[in-house]
């Protein structure tokens, strides 16, 4: 057992056992242990966004400019600064109107470039995934990929609200809400292992770097 | 009996957190070292990687996440990297698309270098930026695999240390993202997808996963379509990848993920007791009361 000498170290342990002790009740030190944490992660994006973006996409490039006297660098910097500023409109009720125009330029970029990967990635890839382009009896992946064909037509079938969920419709929707269980079942089981392996961590920096108790 | 599930139906959930503190703690103090099974999508995305040895394209391990899924994710990007330096291949250690993704690529960079004492295992040195590149934060999101696809210089000039990428060993010969042999990213979060999207579908570049146990469910839709190369699903994906390395190059370190593996299987045993003992309970309290009334 070694003991860890590192300040830094006594005080992540400090920290993580003030965020355990909400277990026990809400109080005042896992109060200000929250509070640390917002603060330290929100502090650490804004410093690097500052230093990385603010000075090295605007500051600096607009410095050169104007120390180049170059007009058209100075132009395509200061534009979609001027845009991305508009955004702080939202503080006022008179110019809110203003934000408009960058959640404009944003979503019609990002739906432009977006439109056809997408489309491409979860659909088309995905649908060609599901066809059955040859059936082999003898073949073990033969039979999983029928079964697959199988729960995704069933699971079609139960999202399908235009039709009344009786006889035929209804059998094979019941069919599907047994595939839909069984997914939600896995995805369960996998978020207890998320959840769990947050906690092993934690107890990992406890009993290994801090107390030095495992290896 | 009655008198147990009554006892059950009014525990208080705080002894049930204390028992589960405990299965964590006692096998990670008197570890019963659990096998670990090797999964096919994980052997793909080792395999994978190991390939890169022989084309000689680099890899990028992209940090996509934060503190709060580091004890899952920390693991992936630690064994790729020390596979990667292993095996010769060049590698591009990356922050992603968010800022606090530096934080971790840097974290993750220093542990494994640490871990092999900057020396390959034929007793070289380490060089950086002849071995391996961490890349600056670029701001932007999607626009900047855009521009990585169309001109990877002209969209990442610096990296994290102000060297430019056009001088470095790992990246000068890099044009365009196509030029990169495989991306590895780790995320808790759907990013993995915006890569897949953007990198495989438009610009051709294979794509691996590293994610959180909770989106691994998600991605295996993807895994079988073939559009990701391989997974590491949760901490057992990362278990499962220091078990290839330790067996297929001899990488005999501490393997965090495994170890914390025996503790997973004890959590996972105690919560199916609790979860069959809850709903007998339930059903038992249920039949009991429509007796009475």
């Amino acid at each position: 057992m070694s003991i860890s000498t590192n300040p830094w170290v006594w005080l992540a342990a400090f920290l993580t056992l003030a965020i355990y002790s909400f277990l026990y009740k809400d109080n005042l030190i896992y109060r200000f242990a929250e509070h640390v944490f917002v603060g330290a992660s929100v502090g650490w994006s804004v410093a690097i966004i500052w230093h990385l973006t603010v000075f090295q996409y605007i500051i600096d490039p607009l410095k050169e400019a104007i120390l180049n006297r170059n007009i058209l660098e100075f132009i395509l910097v200061l534009v979609p600064t001027l845009i991305g500023l508009m955004y702080f409109s939202r503080f006022s009720r008179r110019k809110g109107w203003l934000a408009r125009w960058p959640i404009a330029v944003t979503m019609g970029y990002y739906t432009g470039i977006s439109v056809t990967p997408s489309i491409e990635t979860n659909i088309f890839k995905q649908v060609e995934g599901t066809i059955l382009a040859s059936f082999n009896p003898g073949s073990l992946g033969s039979w999983w990929a029928l079964l697959l064909l199988v729960g995704v037509v069933t699971t079609l079938f139960y999202f399908f609200f235009s039709v009344r969920h009786t006889g035929f419709v209804g059998r094979t929707a019941k069919v599907g809400i047994w595939f839909v269980m069984i997914a939600f079942g896995a995805s369960f089981g996998y978020t207890v292992m998320a959840r769990v392996s947050l906690l092993i961590g934690r107890i990992q920096f406890l009993l290994h770097d801090w107390l030095g108790i495992i290896k | 009996m009655m008198k147990f599930w009554l006892f059950l139906e009014r525990l208080d959930r705080r002894w049930i957190y204390l028992a589960i503190g405990l299965s964590v703690i006692i096998p990670l103090i008197f570890p019963f070292n659990s096998p670990t099974t090797v999964t096919p999508p994980t052997v793909n995305l080792w395999n994978f990687v190991d390939s890169l040895a022989e084309t000689g394209k680099p890899l990028m391990v992209i940090t996509d996440y934060t503190p709060s899924t580091s004890p899952e994710l920390d693991p992936m990007a630690r064994v790729l990297i020390r596979h990667a330096l292993e095996k010769d291949v060049p590698l591009l250690i990356y922050g992603g698309l968010y800022p606090n993704g530096l934080g971790m690529a840097q974290r993750a960079e220093h542990y494994v270098l640490e871990e092999m004492g900057y020396k390959k295992a034929n007793g070289d040195t380490l060089i950086y930026g002849k071995d391996w590149v961490l890349m600056q934060f670029i701001p932007g999101g999607v626009a900047v695999i855009m521009g990585m696809g169309d001109d990877f210089h002209a969209t990442c000039r610096e990296d994290a240390r102000g060297n430019s990428l056009r001088d470095l060993d790992v990246t000068k010969d890099i044009r365009r993202l196509g030029d990169i042999g495989l991306i590895v990213d780790i995320a808790g979060s759907a990013l993995p997808r915006t890569w897949l999207q953007y990198a495989t579908t438009r610009y051709g570049v294979p794509v691996g996963v590293g994610t959180t146990a909770v989106s691994a469910a998600e991605y295996y839709a993807f895994l079988q379509t073939g559009q990701f190369v391989g997974m590491m699903g949760g901490m057992k994906g990362a278990a499962e990848y220091e078990q290839l390395n330790e067996d297929l190059i001899e990488v005999k370190v501490r393997r965090v993920a495994s170890i914390a593996m025996d503790a997973q299987n004890a959590v996972h045993i105690f919560i199916i007791i609790i979860v069959i003992l809850g709903n007998i309970s339930f059903f038992v309290m249920k039949k009991n009361k429509a007796r009475r009334f």
